[in-house]
């Protein structure tokens, strides 16, 4: 196998892994912030790929132009199901909260399954086909702009989280509730808000997807499932490992279609999760 | 914890337990030769493998605090042992055993790393271990990849469990329910069902009193996954082709939790209700829209599932038998 | 004839260093408890008692230093494998097995021990005759006061014929006459049995009573050991506690 195909492999294995970021870093903030695991995260992905494509096809927006749109709408989604629906269910027993956003996974997959059909849609974009070639390697055009907003995006998540007041307030809840409660932090709102972005971010991924992927109903739960290896494999509960992890995933999924066959790369990647596991279950940067 | 009664009758919940056993027994026994459909009977073998599954899925998570999502991985496992062994020319009563087995030993391995993790955690990575499993199963030539495995043909009788007449299955999974229930039962009773409910309720507690936490857990989960084993075999004997679609499916999963939570988790004759009471209900409504709507009736099944999920958790994580349990704590109270 | 040293020391904590990140939590500390006797802890909020209880019964494990039980080196065993060599503790923030019976909860605790369900049913009921909550047997563990609660987790240790006792905190949120009970009932274990206890408290009057010996924590480090009089006197303990509205050093 040529160098350069191995190189051209692994790249974009690093490029699907900063999108994969923005759902790992989501799915980190919920579980850091509410101690709740979102089985319903890759799903949101769908939902804001799905709006992606509408506006593609009835307004004429670009993907990359629907980016604020899905943000907006995802992290209103998010928001109000932390406020009607998590919110209730924080106190409850495991059994509420591990069901809860599970069910809330099939409810929103299936919804879309129902209405629009299983068939399988894509955004025709001049940027989808287009590449940049340097020295032999092709790389999507559109996947270098994803992972270069996806880049920004993690950037700007770290600064909001240290910088400003509601990112502090998230850091804080995160970290010991109680002594964040004492200090004046409204603990519910700060949940909808930390949740609100969280889906947000999956929606930016979503509608990142949406300019390269295909897009269908039941792409949901392997985002859901990419994005946990990533946050276990990079350690629960830091953004640095969030991130390592999501490229590492990416990075996994390439090496296991080039040892392998395309179609069970997601295996490879599992594999390497349970080996991991077994002998760093703390993973790279975790507590 | 919602769900669990708060009046403490322990003994009005044993023999409960077990009239609500005898009554559904009966029922799956003599309601096929009243009502000899063969749609009917078909919709009860499935039941009947569900409530084996979903009573494997509650040792899991009622008991054990384990709560599993990729119980496929287990029914699949046991499926192809006894597809491939029954084309090998194995007995399939051997091959139920080995399915069991088998399903047993790859839980066994997989919670060294799974256990690793905490709560919900496991419950993800359970998600994607069925998932990676089914994935390989279906690039995997040895097992048919895609294609499936069909049973071969053999002759009718009791040897190879193949009936002309479908109701003789029934009688036969029947059999290996109420036997899989007594084992079960008896090891329910046995320090195992104190230590793993111990490790459910404060797992530092358990430890504190000298219990090997890691160790029950895992034998939880090779219980488990041994009788979900046999019910997946007990599939593939009666529906004779299986693909990693039809048996490794989340669907499968999905299936399994939907009838162990609507009838109750906490205790092993919750799945017997709720599989008894949901599998006609859903096999009926998906051949009559089934026609219909075609694939997308599929959707519809898995969102009443999600809504189903989401109302009996959010009111009655203990399931339809809570219900049955308040109604006659009302009825003793008088 | 051999002249046997009647009371050699069950347990032997031989220089436990214990660090949280920067904080030294435990620092050196070394001393031993002979077979039988009765010893309490005491030392200001955040001296490091429970951890030291931690680092015994190995829920957590130390930098540096020994843990000797009955002769072993126990530091690197797990929480489960001590428990069942005979060292039993209670909890300072109770976790009973809520949703399971009172009955239930202390069967659990017998059964590592015991050779049956029927020998740990029998246990059981012994452990809860003794706290005097035979009478709620089959109540759930969550509908219990916490007094009540309290004398549940002292069922479950006692449920294990255990050979060492830790205390922590046993005696906390109980009034006076409830106290008094509580100490009854150990002083009559310790004097029937030949268990050993090490007893944590904060209500100083109740320890200063009932244990033969004292050992002072403060920061981590050991400053005082004796009889409850010599401590009750040593001003570098009065010193630790100087400021605390717990103090009650006069009897």
């Amino acid at each position: 196998m040529e160098l350069s195909l191995i190189v051209q492999s692994l790249l974009e294995g690093v490029l699907n892994g900063s999108v994969y970021t923005l759902v790992a870093l989501g799915l980190g903030l919920i579980w850091g912030v509410t101690e709740l695991v979102n089985f319903a995260h890759g799903d949101f992905l769908m939902l804001s790929a799905f709006v992606a494509y509408f506006l593609h096809y009835y307004v004429g927006l670009d993907p990359i132009e629907s980016i604020p749109i899905c943000f907006a709408i995802n992290f209103l989604i998010g928001f109000i199901v932390q406020r009607f629906l998590l919110n209730r269910i924080i106190e409850a027993h495991l059994l509420a909260q591990t069901f809860s956003t599970f069910a809330l996974a099939l409810i929103v997959r299936n919804s879309f399954y129902v209405s629009l059909g299983p068939d399988v849609k894509s955004i025709s974009n001049p940027l989808a086909t287009m590449a940049v070639d340097v020295m032999g390697i092709r790389l999507s055009t559109a996947k270098i702009i994803a992972t270069a907003i996806a880049v920004s995006l993690t950037i700007a998540l770290y600064l909001f989280l240290q910088k400003t007041y509601i990112g502090t307030a998230i850091r804080a809840v995160s970290q010991n509730r109680v002594a964040a409660q004492l200090m004046g932090v409204n603990t519910k709102q700060t949940y909808c808000l930390s949740t609100g972005i969280a889906v947000g971010l999956a929606g930016v991924a979503g509608a990142l997807i949406a300019s390269y992927y295909y897009i269908f109903p039941e792409i949901g739960p392997s985002f859901t499932t990419l994005a946990f290896v990533a946050v276990v494999l990079g350690g629960i509960g830091s953004i640095q490992g969030a991130t390592v992890g999501a490229l590492l995933v990416g990075l996994l999924q390439s090496i296991g279609a080039l040892l392998f066959v395309p179609a069970i790369k997601d295996v490879v990647v599992f594999l390497a999760f349970i080996v991991f596991l077994t002998i760093r279950p703390r993973g790279l940067f975790g507590d | 914890m919602v769900g669990l009664r708060s009046l403490d009758l322990k003994s009005l919940r044993r023999s409960i337990d077990f009239y609500i056993a005898v009554i559904c027994f009966g029922f799956l026994v003599v309601s096929p030769l009243i009502y000899n459909n063969f749609f009917y009977i078909n919709a009860l073998y499935t039941a009947s493998v569900l409530m084996l599954a979903g009573v494997a899925w509650v040792i899991m998570g009622g008991y054990t605090g384990l709560i599993s999502f990729g119980h496929a991985a287990f029914f699949g496992l046991g499926a192809y042992t006894l597809a491939l062994t029954h084309n090998w020319g194995v007995l399939p009563w051997l091959g139920l055993v080995l399915g069991g087995c088998v399903a047993a030993l790859f839980a066994a391995a997989v919670s060294y790393p799974l256990l690793r993790l905490k709560g919900r955690w496991f419950s993800l990575a359970t998600l994607a271990m069925a998932e990676a499993l089914k994935l390989y199963f279906n690039n995997w030539d040895f097992v048919g990849g895609s294609r499936g495995i069909e049973l071969f043909r053999k002759e009718y009788g009791l040897e190879w469990i193949y009936f002309a007449s479908p109701i003789y299955y029934n009688y036969v999974a029947y059999a290996v329910l109420i036997a899989s229930l007594i084992v079960l039962n008896m090891i329910v009773k046995s320090r195992f069902g104190y230590y793993t409910q111990a490790i459910r309720e404060s797992e530092e507690t358990a430890m504190a009193v000298g219990i090997n936490t890691f160790r029950y857990k895992q034998l939880a989960m090779v219980v488990s996954g041994f009788f979900t084993g046999i019910a997946g075999a007990l599939y593939t004997i009666r529906f004779r082709f299986i693909d990693p679609f039809a048996v490794m499916d989340f669907a499968q999963s999905l299936q399994i939790i939907v009838i162990s939570v609507a009838g109750g988790i906490f205790t092993l004759v919750g799945p017997i209700i709720g599989a008894l009471i949901i599998t006609p209900i859903a096999e009926y409504v998906r051949a009559v829209l089934g026609g219909t709507y075609g694939a997308k009736f599929f959707g519809i099944h898995m969102l009443i599932y999600g809504v189903i999920l989401l109302a009996l958790v959010l009111y009655s994580p203990g399931g339809l038998y809570d219900v049955i349990l308040k109604l006659k704590e009302g009825r003793k109270r008088e | 004839m051999s002249n046997e040293v009647v009371n050699s020391p069950i347990l032997r904590v031989e220089n436990i260093v214990k660090r949280f990140g920067g904080l030294v939590a435990l620092d050196n500390v070394s001393f031993e408890v002979r077979e039988g006797e009765f010893l309490g802890i005491i030392g200001p909020n955040g001296a490091g008692k429970t951890t030291l209880f931690n680092v015994i019964t190995g829920f957590l494990k130390p930098e540096q230093g020994r843990i000797v039980f009955k002769g072993v080196d126990i530091t690197k065993w797990p929480v489960y494998k001590r428990s069942r060599m005979g060292i039993a503790r209670t909890f300072q923030i109770m976790k009973p097995l809520e949703n399971l019976t009172v009955m239930d909860n202390v069967v659990t605790a017998a059964l590592p021990r015991s050779n049956s369900v029927r020998e740990a049913i029998e246990r059981a009921e012994r452990s809860l005759d003794l706290v005097k909550l035979l009478n709620k047997k089959d109540l759930l563990a969550r509908n219990l006061n916490s007094t009540e609660k309290r004398r549940l987790e002292i069922a479950r240790a006692l449920a294990g014929e255990p050979v060492l006792l830790l205390l922590d905190e046993a005696l906390a949120g109980q009034s006076p006459s409830e106290i008094d009970e509580t100490l009854a009932l150990l002083r009559s274990i310790h004097k029937s049995t030949k268990i050993t206890i090490i007893m944590v408290e904060h209500v100083m009057r109740a320890i200063m009573r009932i244990v033969e010996r004292i050992i002072v924590l403060n920061y981590g480090k050991i400053i005082a050991t004796g009889t409850p009089e010599e401590v009750a006197r040593d001003p570098k303990v009065i010193e630790a506690y100087l400021g605390s509205s717990k103090v009650e050093v006069s009897m």
